[in-house]
């Protein structure tokens, strides 16, 4: 624009009008003038379109030509949205769509923390030099080399003293797949234990132990297009439209577009607005109302008889199982009227083909696995595997939670690609390979290592990218129990709370500042490119685990996460065909890929099923129940989830301002009539008890919630909902906690709400 | 073992190594309103920038409603050998009718004037902040946030803002607008131009050969309402110019 314009035009034509609105008047009526202008240029062909576009198209790329542009995959939710990265080199200044050949998960739509959630980066409290504590215990800044000494010294003296099995590794499921094989093989052969886990303990756990019990492979069946394309949705315990949104809108289209929605929640979620039937149900009692929908399929001969007779065993046994699951009985229990039992089984029968749904809401139960099973059973009763538009989705929520936290096998009882660390065969492959001896007995899941703390079992632990002083149930105790380690840790972009208890804290790098691969929620292998160099002497995890291991006697030499990926290759036959060069070509490969010339596979189960006999092995499922229920003391249930803006315990999303304006700061939901009873208003203060602990949070008062249970997020430190929820009563299969279960007390609390502020904000919170 | 220790030093955080750049633009106008106080006219005046996008920004405050969209793909037809060629007297009918008709839409300019007669002045500089720095996408949320108090219309505006910033339109229109001062031809005749511009060579970009009937069909969706508010200004003045011949 011929800038002096606009402000003589403030001043000249704007009349009485002074400031700023004397110069947007100036400013609309430059605009519209320039628009004539334009309109008459047109229409005079003195700029024909053809040279304005190629005008327009010679800026864009001159522009572009100074920026570095990389394709990624999001480092958010496991959706496994790709997307075009700029940066100047210092912070990340857009994200745009890539091709869409190279976005198989998501084309052109991010959601608002991929889009937007990049502040985090750059944020002033980015830890960028390793810190050690000085004689006095405080922190003091450190080289890499000190640092390191330090680690390998204090995590050598217990090895050496107590033996490995006296340390721990806490993965992290942001990181990469090659990183999480390292922190897996770290801990096998430099470390000396098989007690390695990561955060997939807190809440898919059980889906994966559910579903490779029945079905044989512990992630979804489907493609993301089945989701596009099924014509019925049972959707349980997932808040989907806030947690995995891209996904949602898939879900919404097709709705639209007039496929059917069954949601069944304890609470009424964003998606259930969209539903055909939403079904409001107790928490903690999902394997109930799932029997009684098989029960009614199977005891009017809707399921599908072809299928279950070729293609599963165990029917008769769960036939008998649902048996006890009578209408009456589920309404009684779950508050479901058999009504609605009676047309949601009705409505996946008549479908031809159904997609079953299921995030935390199913799984962070003291029974999860068993919750997953009946899921489990009723879409194979009702055959809904293998074929186009069928299938089990549980949605995974670390960005590399199926592919760093379960495939590469930083687990206590797997190797990569699920691999039985107690089968003599496979054990010795690995010994092979990692030139060590590893034990056959499993080591501790994390909210074992925890417990096991307690009776120093356990010494000391390496924490990658966890925020456990937050995200571990029960956190007054995991608190305790990092106070007391003999030596910790900590391996992060922030000074967590966890790392508050280090002994040295080990500064990382994010994902938009180092290359390999994420595995999605659907299985999909994904390339992860570096855009931006290392914030200040941060580095990946993976030069950090190979610089310690180093440090510790070991002579590992990888020049790249490429070449990782190769020795995963090797050892994983899931993997067997995955690089990064194909990656790179195919633009996602999804597991099991064997070889180099297998194509991947989109769709599991569609011959056979990944069990001895290639059938699905259907699991009775009887009565379960939370392992605290309401009583006198404490009436009501607390159920703990997430919101839109906000991701796990706000480490990345509560350094960035925009998004702190829309959620910024814990809540508890409260059923008006709840609120009516205790003398509460929608914004007072509210002290939720449990016999655990207690949290003082504003009320907001809505009939989302059911009049027995109250809901909380689990995003925020200062009022760490998890002080309230139980370390104790875990998951027999899967040793998941029961997030989603509490039995708690509300009354009202003296003082103001407060916000969170921006210090509170600076203060930091942890990432799991 | 160590005791919980919340302190560090913030020698070993990025806030120690970071330049100071950052914001420095924003800082300066901020300087200027306290010492200028309301008259914030000429600490704008003196950003050739901020001068570029506030106009743009008003632009694409001017979006178009759904029954102006609704009138203008009905009569896509006629649209496209308007814009092709103006040679039918059809064709200028139309564009006198549209040009009418797109009077109304510098209405939805004057809530942005009732922004700041509010005495939001100091809001008015973060936009211009964050126009001029790329559209940080925190400070449109923010926008969001802050357009939220000024009635349904603003937010309706605001909503398609962030829309296109979504779609990216709008940092390509910011930056077209920005640089297309550094070229030499025609300028005052290039600036109004820029958002048909995006929108055009994205869709010519992203989509098949549908022509400009498929891309029109396209324009329904409210991200691309904003060019829409340019396409009838355009033919507002196309409308003006038959009926003075």
């Amino acid at each position: 624009m011929a800038v002096s314009d606009a402000p003589d035009g403030a001043a000249g034509e704007a009349g009485d009008l002074d400031g700023v609105a004397g110069y947007m008047q100036g400013a609309k009526e430059q605009a519209l003038k320039n628009v004539e202008q334009v309109a008459e240029g047109v229409a005079a062909e003195t700029l024909p379109e053809g040279k304005l576009f190629e005008i327009a198209q010679s800026i864009g790329d001159k522009r572009l030509s100074e920026l570095t542009v990389e394709d990624t995959t999001c480092g958010y939710c496991a959706v496994g949205c790709r997307f075009d990265l700029y940066s100047d080199g210092e912070e990340i200044l857009a994200a745009r769509p890539t091709a869409e050949e190279d976005a198989p998960v998501n084309g052109i739509s991010t959601c608002v923390k991929g889009k937007f959630g990049y502040d985090f980066v750059n944020s002033d409290d980015r830890l960028t030099s390793p810190l050690v504590r000085d004689e006095d215990g405080a922190f003091r800044e450190a080289t890499w080399d000190e640092a390191l000494a330090r680690a390998a010294e204090g995590l050598g003296a217990i090895r050496d003293e107590h033996g490995g099995d006296a340390l721990s590794v806490i993965a992290s499921s942001k990181a990469t797949n090659e990183e999480n094989y390292l922190m897996g093989k770290f801990a096998r052969q430099v470390l000396g234990t098989n007690s390695v886990d990561n955060c997939n303990r807190l809440c898919h756990s059980s889906t994966v132990a559910g579903l490779a019990k029945t079905y044989g492979y512990g992630a979804a069946s489907v493609s993301v297009d089945d989701l596009e394309e099924t014509d019925c949705y049972l959707i349980t315990g997932s808040n989907t439209t806030e947690a995995h949104p891209v996904i949602a809108t898939r879900i919404k289209q097709n709705v639209r577009d007039g496929a059917d929605l069954l949601v069944f929640d304890p609470r009424e979620v964003q998606i259930a607005e969209y539903a055909t039937q939403y079904s409001r149900v107790e928490p903690g009692y999902d394997a109930v109302w799932i029997n009684g929908i098989t029960r009614h399929i199977v005891n009017n001969d809707l399921h599908d008889e072809a299928f279950v007779a070729e293609r599963t065993t165990g029917f008769e046994d769960v036939r008998e199982a649902v048996q006890e699951f009578t209408p009456e009985r589920v309404e009684e229990v779950t508050g479901v009227p058999p009504a609605e039992i009676e047309a949601a089984a009705e409505t996946i029968a008549a479908a031809d083909t159904c997609v079953f749904g299921w995030t935390l809401g199913l799984t962070e139960h003291s029974h999860g696995t068993e919750n997953v099973m009946a899921m489990a059973n009723l879409a194979a009763v009702t055959g809904n595997l293998g074929e186009p538009g069928t299938g089990v989705s549980p949605f995974r929520g670390q960005n590399n939670v199926q592919g760093g936290g379960g495939d590469m096998g930083p687990l206590p009882d797997n190797f990569p690609g699920y691999q039985d660390v107690a089968d003599d065969e496979v054990r010795a492959k690995f010994e092979d390979a990692w030139d060590c001896d590893i034990s056959p007995e499993y080591g501790y899941y994390t909210t074992q290592m925890f417990l096991a703390a307690d009776d120093d079992d356990l010494r000391g632990m390496y924490i990658i990218g966890e925020n456990a002083a937050l995200s571990e149930p029960g956190v007054n105790h995991a608190e305790e129990i990092l106070a007391d380690l003999d030596f910790l840790v900590v391996q992060d972009l922030f000074v967590t709370e966890t790392a508050e208890y280090a002994d040295v804290v080990l500064p990382a790098s994010s994902f938009v500042e180092k290359t390999g691969t994420f595995t999605n929620t659907d299985r999909t292998v994904q390339m992860v490119k570096q855009v931006m160099p290392p914030k200040g002497d941060s580095r990946p995890d993976w030069k950090i685990l190979q610089a310690l291991a180093n440090r510790m006697g070991r002579d590992w030499d990888y020049d790249s996460t490429a070449e990782i990926m190769e020795e995963v290759n090797s050892l994983t036959p899931l993997y067997g065909g995955v690089s990064h060069e194909r990656v790179e070509a195919e633009g996602g490969l999804q597991w099991p890929c064997w070889d180099e010339d297998h194509p991947g596979t989109e769709r599991l189960y569609a011959e056979e099923f990944n069990t001895d006999d290639g059938k699905a092995h259907l699991q009775a499922v009887g009565f379960s129940e939370p392992a605290e229920t309401p009583d006198e003391e404490y009436p009501f249930t607390l159920t703990t989830g997430r919101v839109l803006y906000q991701y796990h315990t706000g480490t990345m999303t509560h350094r960035e301002e925009g998004i702190m304006q829309y959620t910024p700061s814990d809540f508890v939901e409260i059923h008006p009539d709840t609120a009516v009873d205790h003398g509460i208003e929608d914004g007072d203060l509210v002290r939720v008890e449990s016999r655990r602990g207690s949290i003082v949070v504003p009320a907001q008062v809505t009939d989302r919630v059911g009049p027995d249970t109250v809901f909380a997020p689990i995003h925020f430190a200062e009022s760490a909902v998890n002080r309230l929820t139980d370390e104790e009563h875990l998951d027999p299969a899967a040793a998941t906690p029961e997030f989603k279960v509490s039995a708690v007390r509300v009354a009202p609390a003296e003082g103001e709400a407060e916000p969170v502020t921006a210090a509170d904000v600076d203060a930091g919170t942890g990432d799991d | 073992m160590a005791d919980r220790t919340e302190s560090y030093p913030e020698s070993a955080t990025h806030g120690a190594r970071r330049t100071t750049s950052d914001g420095e633009g924003e800082a300066a106008l901020r300087g200027a309103l306290d010492e200028h106080g309301e008259d914030l006219a000429a600490a704008v005046a003196a950003s050739d920038e901020l001068a570029d996008v506030l106009a743009t920004a008003v632009l694409i405050v001017a979006s178009a409603d759904e029954t102006e969209i609704e009138y203008v793909t009905e009569s896509s037809a006629n649209l496209v050998e308007a814009v092709d060629g103006l040679t039918t007297a059809e064709a200028a009918a139309l564009a006198g009718q549209v040009g009418e008709n797109g009077d109304e839409l510098s209405a939805t300019l004057e809530t942005v004037l009732e922004l700041e007669r509010a005495g939001h002045t100091d809001d008015l500089v973060r936009i211009a902040s964050a126009f001029s720095e790329s559209l940080s996408p925190a400070e449109v949320e923010e926008l969001a946030t802050m357009f939220e108090e000024h009635g349904s219309e603003m937010v309706d505006a605001v909503d398609v803002l962030l829309d296109l910033a979504r779609e990216d339109h709008l940092e390509d229109l910011v930056d077209l607008a920005a640089a297309t001062s550094a070229l030499e031809i025609e300028p005052a005749a290039i600036e109004g131009a820029n958002t048909v511009l995006a929108a055009v060579g994205d869709a010519q970009r992203e989509a098949e050969p549908v022509g400009l009937l498929g891309l029109l069909a396209g324009l329904r969706g409210r991200d691309a309402r904003a060019g829409m508010g340019y396409l009838l200004a355009l033919l507002r003045a196309q409308g003006r110019r038959f009926r003075e011949r």
